[in-house]
């Protein structure tokens, strides 16, 4: 029983609360399931958003998101301004902050953030380090922890995270407008200028990460350069979902 | 016995267990790659400017200033006429307030954990050595931590979302780092992943009669720790701080200048019982309620990016 599967844990329940006393917990030794071993961080943060940091991912552009974080100390931080002193660093630098209320219809894992606990984009998780001490993890809503034993295994929703996060470039760094040309060229030309750097390289590692740009740079902006590079490769690509 | 966690939720009560150690030794402790760090010139040069900028007497926060200047060129002024004065231009960085943080550790669980000594009287001195160490371990992961937070906002990238780390890509940063002014001594941080990548990609870089130089470099650092080599002058090494956002990891490529961190230092008064004044941390043994003995390790530390130039992101596939 101690090394079984724990798929998925709801967020924010805590595990003894629900639980026979014996059964498990966090305070004390465990005779039906193992506490959540988590990797405590720097704590919450706040993801800020710029109309001029973009890249490109599985065939779309995606904003390229700084992360303000809360702890003190760290860049214009005091105690207790939640990450206030970090975010004006960041804001001029032509970053936006997402509001943690924003959003909330978003999906993660295929359900609406509405009614989050802390925030609609951030996730608390309660357990133990490895060493045994409660631990809090904060991740962003997207990433979501499986254990088994004392192995733990953290799962994305891509497909999820970057829809939202195409949402909060348009409609919090561009206003509501679509991408401009020039929007578009920051995203893409450093995809199209490592393609053509990589594959001057004729090893496996270079065709594989050709093939992953390739992926990433979506279909329309592959230049006959990339496609005659692809070609001579031979690397197919599958067709665009 | 296996090299379990020192720590019990038990009493002292429990100290005699029925079968105790023969020995204790520390166990292995990945957080020793941080210390490679700290020792690195760039590293250094950043410690050397907070201890240079003094103990920040009667403010509770400091910010740097950026003066611009040779930069321009000289124009063409005919004679008799007045030259244009060109205003110095200074940029004042954020203002960072240095941030208590405190580790503890409790003799009662040192007593059940580690056991020698207590039981016969006073700890000795190697335990109060272990403690001091322990802060100075502390300090610099916590130093480590406090510098890697900043890479995910460095404005300068290497490399692509989502996509493996190549020696190419480092390669055609390091030019652009170079382009940027940079000169000196540079530190490179990547984690495991970035690492295997890299050395996979330059293992099959090959080689006529030998390894390519930088394959050669990585092979002869093997035995080396943290440290993976020195490519193109930057000096590579392995850390397991960096953080990621479930596609990404943020590496970085330093210069002096990138990274400035402020530590505050707040001296014990007499009245306390200090351990150890590290400098850049104290210990202090508390008595506090419930009549146990903790000890207090304590820092205050802040930290941000100085100047963006100096700096690179390294962005590879977790």
């Amino acid at each position: 029983m101690a090394t079984r599967a724990q798929s998925a844990p709801q967020p924010a329940a805590s595990p003894a609360a629900s639980v026979p006393s014996l059964a498990g917990g966090l305070s004390g030794p465990s005779l039906g399931s193992r506490p959540l071993v988590l990797r405590p961080g720097r704590g919450p943060f706040t993801w800020m958003v710029s109309p001029a940091k973009l890249g490109c991912h599985h065939g779309q552009i995606v904003p390229l998101l700084a992360t303000a974080w809360h702890a003190p100390g760290l860049s214009g931080n005091r105690r207790g301004d939640l990450g206030r002193g970090y975010q004006s660093q960041l804001e001029m630098e032509g970053y936006v902050a997402i509001p943690h209320n924003w959003g909330a219809d978003s999906l993660a894992f295929g359900a609406p953030r509405t009614g989050a606990a802390d925030s609609t984009y951030l996730q608390r998780w309660a357990g133990v380090t490895i060493h045994g001490a409660p631990a809090v993890q904060w991740t962003h809503a997207w990433k979501r922890p499986q254990q088994l034993g004392h192995r733990v295994d953290w799962m994305t929703d891509d497909a999820g995270r970057i829809a939202f996060m195409r949402r909060a470039l348009i409609e919090l760094a561009n206003d509501g407008r679509e991408l401009s040309e020039l929007q578009i060229r920051i995203a893409v030309e450093p995809l199209q200028r490592r393609i053509v750097s990589e594959s001057i390289h004729d090893s496996g590692h270079a065709r594989k990460v050709v093939r992953q740009c390739a992926l990433h740079l979506p279909r329309e902006h592959h230049t006959h350069e990339i496609t005659a590079i692809l070609k001579r490769l031979d690397i197919v690509l599958p067709d665009p979902e | 016995m296996s090299a379990g966690p020192w720590r019990t939720s038990s009493g002292i009560g429990d100290a005699n267990i029925a079968v105790g150690p023969r020995t204790i030794v520390a166990a292995l402790n990945a957080a020793r790659k941080n210390n490679a760090l700290v020792t690195h010139p760039v590293m250094m040069q950043m410690l050397g400017m907070d201890e240079g900028m003094g103990p920040m007497l009667g403010s509770l926060g400091v910010s740097v200033g950026l003066l611009s200047f040779g930069t321009g060129k000289a124009a063409a002024v005919a004679e008799g006429t007045a030259t244009t004065a060109t205003n110095y231009s200074l940029t004042n960085s954020t203002t960072i307030t240095p941030a208590r943080l405190a580790y503890g550790r409790k003799v009662s669980d040192f007593g059940v954990a580690v056991q020698a000594g207590l039981l016969r009287g006073e700890l000795s001195p190697n335990q109060y050595a272990m403690v001091i160490l322990e802060g100075l371990q502390v300090w610099t992961n916590t130093l480590v931590d406090s510098v890697v937070a900043h890479f995910a906002n460095l404005t300068n990238e290497i490399g692509t979302t989502a996509t493996a780390l190549t020696w190419q890509a480092i390669q055609d940063g390091i030019i652009d780092h170079k382009d940027r002014g940079n000169t000196g001594e540079a530190l490179g941080i990547i984690d495991s992943v970035g690492a295997k990548a890299l050395m996979a990609d330059m293992l099959g870089l090959g080689g006529a009669v030998q390894w390519a130089p930088q394959a050669q470099q990585a092979i002869q650092s093997a035995t080396a720790g943290a440290y993976l080599g020195r490519f193109w002058d930057v000096d590579f090494y392995l850390n397991g701080e960096l953080d990621d956002n479930g596609t990404d990891r943020f590496g970085a490529i330093l210069s002096a200048g990138c990274i400035q961190s402020k530590h505050k230092r707040v001296p014990l008064p007499a009245e306390a019982i200090q351990v150890a004044d590290g400098g850049w941390y104290t210990v202090e043994a508390l008595r506090q309620g419930g009549s146990e003995t903790q000890f207090d390790i304590v820092m205050h530390l802040a930290s941000q990016i100085q100047e963006q130039a100096r700096g690179s992101m390294l962005r590879y596939a977790v």
